[in-house]
């Protein structure tokens, strides 16, 4: 009966989501034994000002995760 | 970001939890493309008793609600 919540920035494709959500349900359902459809997902989406990281407010999320380069690039 | 909040039951070794954390890492690293550097994971556990799927009851196999329609059509 596990619950899995994922909150992340606006923009991703649907198949991205469907990828997620089948890597997530199994490797839940390899960890805990139940069977994956026993398992609740919610993907909850948001503006990237809504995420803060390394003291960082995060910026918009852009297609191939291209601006994240320069976030990692300057995390300490 | 993106971070990642696991409700399971209580139960799994603290291996067990090590390896999912970083299997759904990995699973998110390869599905959405987030670098790990970036990826959040907080495992929360509760007694399984707490939880309810389907409104199912932990031991109990189908909602007692839906097993009375049955016998009443």
């Amino acid at each position: 009966m596990s619950m899995i919540c994922c909150d992340m920035r606006y923009g991703r494709s649907d198949e991205q989501k469907r990828a997620l959500s089948a890597g997530l349900l199994r490797v839940i359902s390899e960890a805990t034994g139940e069977p994956a459809d026993n398992i609740f997902f919610v993907i909850r989406e948001g503006r990237g000002i809504n995420f803060v990281e390394h003291g960082q407010h995060l910026p918009e999320f852009v297609e191939g995760n291209a601006n994240d380069k320069e976030l990692i690039a300057r995390l300490k | 970001m993106p971070y990642i909040e696991c409700h399971i039951a209580t139960g799994l070794t603290k291996a067990r939890k090590t390896q999912l954390i970083r299997d759904i890492v990995q699973v998110t690293h390869e599905s959405i493309g987030s670098d790990p550097k970036i990826i959040n994971v907080l495992l929360f556990e509760h007694p399984a008793d707490n939880m309810s799927i389907s409104g199912r009851i932990h031991g109990e196999e189908v909602p007692k609600q839906v097993v009375e329609k049955k016998a009443r059509a």
